[in-house]
């Protein structure tokens, strides 16, 4: 099992009448356990990439 | 609308946008996928506006030793000004991996720079990913 806790990244985008698309990139950090409890398990920290596209009118 | 008009830094111009239809893929996985959003703009005008979306969204997850999906619904809220937009929202949904499951509860933060017709700054998720 993998946990994420949090990620950060960055947003560009571009919009044009009324409507906006945007990118995203985002770096996370979490656990993996070896099983879906907590205890007696081997665990380490992992990360995960996130590339996003996104588009919307609105917004 | 009159009171509100007194208000200083409002006026009585109306700008309503009913709805949305938003889109979003990702190829990490965590939240890949498509999202359909309601948004609403505030039907009063002031130097920075409000908005609110629902949102739902399905992915395919590729994270360290596991790949599934996930759907999640999102709700948000957001504040276009003239330089700065924040954008704040909450996602919540579940997570489907062959024949088990998991869940994700996160809230994200994007500060939006405005730079003409494109715009680019940070995004912070925080939150719980079980996958």
């Amino acid at each position: 099992m993998f946990y994420e806790f949090g990620s950060l990244g960055a947003v560009g985008g571009y919009r044009v009448g009324g409507f906006t698309i945007n990118a995203t990139t985002r770096l996370g950090l979490g656990r993996g356990y070896l099983r879906s409890d907590f205890t007696g398990m081997s665990a380490a920290w992992m990360p995960s990439l996130s590339l996003g596209l996104e588009a919307g009118y609105g917004f | 609308m009159i009171a509100l008009a007194a208000l200083p830094g409002c006026s009585a111009a109306a700008t309503a946008v009913p709805l949305a239809v938003y889109g979003r893929a990702a190829g990490d996985g965590q939240d890949a996928g498509y999202r359909v959003v309601a948004s609403r703009l505030a039907p009063v005008e002031t130097a920075a506006r409000w908005g609110f979306y629902l949102g739902l969204a399905a992915g395919y997850h590729l994270s360290p030793g596991v790949a599934g999906l996930d759907w999640t619904l999102g709700l948000g809220l957001h504040r276009t000004g003239d330089r700065l937009e924040h954008v704040l929202a909450l996602e919540g949904g579940l997570s489907h991996l062959g024949s088990g499951g998991g869940w994700t509860l996160r809230g994200m933060y994007t500060l939006r720079v405005s730079l003409g017709r494109w715009f680019l700054g940070p995004q912070v998720n925080a939150g719980w990913t079980k996958v």
